[in-house]
């Protein structure tokens, strides 16, 4: 376990996450969260030469936004809330997903046609759609009126149970035939053998083997919080409450109640023909913040595969010298034949 | 045949019923507080409506209209971009593994170390740069490649740019797919046999692959799908996902997810059965 943290990607990944996040922390303990605002800019003689929104050739590194606030501290204030609401969600998920999918994996034989059909069509639904139109009630500020019906936990918390329950189904599926899939394998009908108990079986010997593949679903679920907040953010759903003035005759004005980086996404992707930054700088940081998520995920692939490699390579070779003094290649068939079934089809 | 009656049919009366649910899901909460009662009732009242399907209607402005058949206008605007590119991605993705395999060792590790870096790419930034090269585009040489504001439907642009990422994942998922195939004892029997490499690739290899692609094909169509949705949305194109958010009525929520249902899965279906019959296997699941 601890050899990961040794793979050089992995922790470049870990790293920016960290530095993002602790950053973030830093800034709203050290600096309250200021965000500096600069709106009219004047050269060195004092004349006017450019007024918001400035492009970060004049204001560095980020440039500012319509109203001349920095886009960079805008960024790291957002850090906390974006990566820590990602992180929330997946774990959620995973500790959910987790305990009903062993529960089942262990107790069911195999999952009926019938129930993972009905897991399936989550598959026919974009996930952002179904989860915009449940949230859509209580985030969204009632424009007339000007009013939340809820305060902002309420709707933060709303919100985080149905990120998450929208994924626990076909996670709860995945987890359920990874599970069965162990319980398949022979060494498992040898301990029941000896006289292991399904409870003792499942910690000693199907746990062991699941944790990796915990992480690694862990990490693809993060990425795909990461995704549906962005979708969210541009469906001017934003983290914790969208304010909602809505305005004729200048197009209607959507801000994020936290300054979570869904929000400034969405309350600004129409600068985007213009002022691309505004909305570009976020969007990157998304960009990064997944990139730096599947580094490490690729980086803890590659760690678990070298160490399944090692395991394989020094059984081969006990293999050839045990097939050399009994001069027969039963184990090869019997190990051909395992790795077919765990194939998931099967020859007519 | 009755057992292939019992495999799909299960799975479709399955998945149709699941849909149903699902749609009727917005009808659970009210506010904040789950209403069970609630969402039995919008659950009826949404099959009762569905069963008198040509008396729905939806709105535009303040005009009504009825809603069949004029949704499917939507709809096979939206399937077009959407099998149009899947099957773009597959192709795209099947050359490209086939070159990639045909590549000297070295170079097959340093595609596949560098492939995963373009998967990182939300879709939303795809877009965004492509509105971005549009407009770039446009500016240059006052060619307007796609009229964004339009009521036309258009495909080209569309279609390219919804491919780009499902490209991607059927890439790696083939040549994962015909890396694990390579290990396998009959590839090294024909390889003695003097089959060429690339008969070798095509004929053997890949027949067996089509059907571990088809398990990792379903959640790539998801994800195109998820995409189309945010594609429509950001362009502006007039397909029924957008259809859906903009009617924000359970009745047409349920109605639209059905009629997308019901083409993906004969497809993934027909899909299912070719690669068995080709493979000579038969799927579990």
């Amino acid at each position: 376990m601890l050899a990961v943290i040794k793979n050089p990607m992995f922790l470049i990944g870990m790293i920016v996450l960290l530095l993002l996040f602790g950053g973030s922390v830093y800034y709203s303990i050290a600096y309250d969260d200021h965000i500096p605002q600069t709106f009219l800019l004047y050269n060195e003689d004092g004349n006017l030469i450019d007024k918001a929104p400035l492009p970060p050739t004049h204001v560095p590194p980020f440039g500012t936004d319509q109203l001349g606030f920095h886009l960079f501290q805008q960024i790291i204030i957002g850090a906390k809330y974006t990566i820590g609401i990602a992180i929330l969600v997946a774990c959620m998920r995973i500790a959910l997903s987790f305990v009903a999918g062993v529960i089942s994996g262990t107790f069911t034989r195999k999952i009926s046609r019938v129930s993972s059909g009905m897991v399936d069509a989550m598959q026919y639904i974009p996930i952002s759609l179904l989860s915009y139109f449940i949230l859509r009630g209580v985030l969204m500020e009632n424009g007339m009126e000007g009013t939340f019906q809820y305060t902002f936990y309420e709707r933060a918390i709303f919100e985080v149970i149905i990120l998450t329950a929208v994924a626990v189904p076909t996670t709860t599926v995945l987890i359920s035939n990874e599970t069965n899939s162990l319980w398949q394998k022979s060494y498992i009908e040898g301990a029941r053998i000896l006289g292991g108990s399904k409870i003792s079986i499942l910690f000693r010997h199907i746990l062991p083997h699941l944790w990796p593949r915990m992480t690694i679903i862990f990490l693809q679920q993060l990425i795909n919080v990461f995704i549906l907040l962005l979708h969210l953010g541009l469906l001017k759903l934003f983290f914790g409450g969208t304010l909602f003035s809505p305005d004729p005759e200048l197009g209607d004005e959507y801000r994020s109640v936290s300054s979570e980086w869904s929000g400034l996404i969405g309350s600004t992707y129409e600068y985007l023909p213009y002022n691309t930054w505004i909305p570009l700088i976020p969007i990157l940081f998304f960009v990064l913040v997944i990139f730096s998520v599947n580094i490490a995920l690729e980086g803890y692939k590659q760690t678990i595969n070298r160490q399944a490699g090692i395991k394989r390579r020094s059984k081969q070779k006990k293999r050839t010298i045990e097939k050399d003094a009994s001069a027969s290649s039963f184990h090869f068939i019997n190990e051909e034949d395992y790795k077919f079934q765990e194939r998931k089809a099967v020859n007519r | 045949m009755s057992r292939g009656i019992n495999r799909f049919g299960v799975k479709f009366l399955a998945s149709f019923i699941g849909v149903l649910l699902l749609g009727a899901l917005p009808g659970l909460f009210d506010g904040m507080k789950l209403d069970i009662g609630g969402y039995v009732d919008r659950l009826t009242s949404t099959v009762q409506n569905l069963i008198h399907y040509d008396e729905l209607t939806f709105r535009i402005g303040n005009n009504q209209y009825a809603l069949f058949p004029e949704i499917f206008t939507y709809l096979t605007y939206s399937l077009i971009l959407l099998f149009s590119a899947l099957l773009i991605a597959f192709l795209v993705g099947l050359g490209s593994a086939y070159v990639t395999v045909m590549l000297p060792r070295p170079f097959q590790r340093i595609i596949k170390r560098g492939l995963f870096l373009f998967e990182s790419l939300p879709d939303v930034f795809v877009l965004a740069v492509v509105q971005i090269g549009v407009i770039w585009f446009y500016k240059k040489t006052s060619i307007l490649l796609v009229d964004i504001a339009s009521f036309e439907r258009i495909y080209a642009l569309p279609i390219l740019v919804l491919s780009i990422l499902p490209s991607l994942l059927f890439y790696r998922i083939m040549l994962h797919v015909l890396e694990e195939e390579a290990d396998k004892p009959y590839i090294e029997l024909a390889k003695t046999k003097g089959v060429t490499r690339s008969a070798l690739v095509f004929i053997h290899m890949f027949r067996n692959a089509l059907l571990p692609i088809y398990f990792h094909s379903k959640s790539i169509v998801w994800f195109a799908l998820s995409n189309l949705f945010i594609m429509e949305f950001v362009f502006n194109l007039n397909g029924i996902i957008r259809f859906m958010y903009r009617n924000p009525t359970a009745e047409i929520f349920t109605a639209s997810a059905l009629l997308l249902f019901v083409p993906i899965f004969i497809m993934l279906s027909l899909y299912q059965l070719l690669a068995e019959r080709v493979s000579k296997a038969e799927a579990l699941s």
